[in-house]
């Protein structure tokens, strides 16, 4: 597996508050890797710099050797995101949203429908498509964002929550969809809270509290379990007391 | 310039669908206009009249003032430009004091600054943008009231420089007064892009739009006599503030997302 996303020393601190301190992270292709732990921890904005999307204090990122920060306007479509927040223009349809973000990477209308078209059918939006998204459920918004995400079929996809406020079905539709983008040959990091999730899908768990506490390995029938990693998050968080 | 047109095309899709916003800006334009012309109609009508000229020098005297169809015609054709300039500038400013704002609310930051967009291009797309709807209006409802005065012979004969079709009118109205709009949108959609929350957005957008406004739609207006050229050049220099507005406020969000 090569790596798709190397963090190096990464230390973010913002207003006196340090944040990330020296973080080493490899995100490889291939694999599902999840992100967990306390509220305020750092998992949000691990994901926002590995996206470049935040300048580090200190240390690297990059992703596939360039920069992250000079990524977005030099390899385009590279990183696929969703945030806690949706991210969509309220008055505008489905449609118009992914149209306009399409419109950005060079993508007309018909191609953005085309890629995203059967994704949408699968999760049961087609038909709320030609509405605003204003008028939608935060579920329906978290899926367009996921449609988004995946529009460049992005060789980084950056997951923060994405199951978050989703049925079980829909719910199902994701983590499959992400799994087989990481069987494809895709990196992705799925940030979560939910234990289960993150059996469920990860191939590995990091588990984020400052820095990066420990890592999991999941492997084979997945005999890592929730009390071992509750075990481990109460150990380190005890350590920090 | 293909990023910049989408950028322009999102802003007017997201206004034009603001139908109070629509509502709003020409009804305005169209009681000014309607205010104007009513008046300006009215003095010519009084001009023909022995009884107009009795009613005007008695108000005359109510007001302590001579009063002249002169005197009212052509001060209700510079209001009217004036109020007219300063709606289009008011409007855009408005409009494009929310605009930078908008993209923290509505979330959709962090995925522009992921796109191949340089900041430059969001943030000139920004405010042509929220320029376009207000311009279309001002040029219908404000356009249309000017025309209609012109066709009125003593506004012609004691303001016409003020009228189309004078050279001062047309680069005014065409030129100038969209540039100072343009410029003062710059400024809103800075103000926009650092502030923290919508009340201040808001706020420090409506203390611009006062010196803005203010300043702008009289300087136009009381510079219209000196000429055509005149007005192009304050044109030119303000679209050069604009310019280095826009240069500067692409550096400012360019910063991290977290300030």
């Amino acid at each position: 597996m090569t790596a798709r996303a190397i963090a190096a020393g990464l230390t973010v601190a913002y207003r006196g508050r340090t944040v990330l301190a020296d973080v080493d992270l490899e995100v490889r292709s291939g694999e599902v890797l999840g992100l967990m732990g306390p509220n305020g921890g750092g998992k949000s904005t691990l994901l926002l710099a590995l996206a470049g999307l935040i300048r580090p204090t200190a240390g690297t990122v990059s992703l596939d050797g360039v920069p992250a920060h000079r990524a977005a306007l030099e390899a385009t479509g590279k990183v696929g995101l969703i945030t806690t927040v949706p991210g969509l223009y309220p008055l505008l349809t489905g449609w118009e949203n992914l149209a306009f973000f399409g419109a950005l990477y060079g993508l007309d209308e018909a191609t953005v429908r085309t890629r995203v078209a059967p994704f949408l059918d699968e999760l049961g939006l087609t038909a709320r498509m030609d509405l605003p998204v204003g008028t939608g459920s935060s579920g329906m918004q978290q899926k367009i964002s996921l449609a988004r995400a995946l529009l460049m079929d992005p060789p980084l996809l950056l997951l923060d929550e994405p199951t978050a406020n989703l049925d079980p079905v829909s719910a199902d539709v994701i983590f499959r969809t992400a799994r087989e983008h990481a069987d494809r040959g895709r990196a992705v990091v799925w940030v979560t809270h939910d234990l289960h999730a993150a059996e469920r899908i990860c191939d590995r768990i990091a588990l984020v509290a400052g820095g990066i506490r420990a890592i999991h390995v999941l492997e084979g029938e997945r005999t890592v379990t929730r009390p071992r990693l509750l075990d481990t998050w109460r150990a380190h968080l005890q350590d920090e007391a | 310039m293909r990023i910049f047109l989408v950028v322009v095309q999102r802003e007017f899709l997201e206004a034009f669908r603001q139908k109070w916003l629509l509502v709003t800006l020409t009804v305005t334009l169209a009681i000014i206009a309607i205010g104007a012309l009513s008046l300006i109609h009215a003095m010519q009508a009084f001009s023909a009249s022995v009884d107009g000229n009795r009613e005007l020098q008695f108000w005359s005297e109510v007001a302590g003032m001579p009063l002249s169809v002169e005197t009212l015609i052509s001060g209700a054709v510079v209001a009217m430009e004036l109020l007219v300039f300063n709606q289009l500038m008011s409007m855009t400013a408005v409009m494009a004091g929310h605009a930078g704002i908008h993209d923290r609310q509505c979330g959709t930051l962090p995925f522009l600054m992921l796109a191949p967009v340089r900041r430059f291009q969001l943030l000139a797309g920004k405010v042509v943008g929220a320029l376009s709807v207000p311009l279309v209006i001002y040029v219908l409802v404000g356009g249309t009231a000017s025309a209609l005065a012109s066709m009125e012979p003593l506004a012609v004969q004691t303001a016409g420089v003020y009228l189309p079709p004078s050279g001062a009118w047309i680069a005014t109205f065409f030129v100038t007064a969209p540039a100072w709009s343009l410029a003062t949108g710059v400024v809103c959609v800075l103000v926009s892009a650092v502030a923290r929350d919508v009340r201040t957005a808001q706020q420090a957008a409506w203390a611009l739009v006062f010196f803005a406004t203010f300043v702008g739609s009289p300087l136009l207006v009381l510079l219209m006599p000196y000429g055509a050229v005149l007005q192009l050049v304050l044109a030119a220099v303000v679209l050069g503030v604009a310019l280095v507005g826009l240069g500067f406020g692409s550096w400012l969000i360019g910063r991290d997302l977290t300030r």
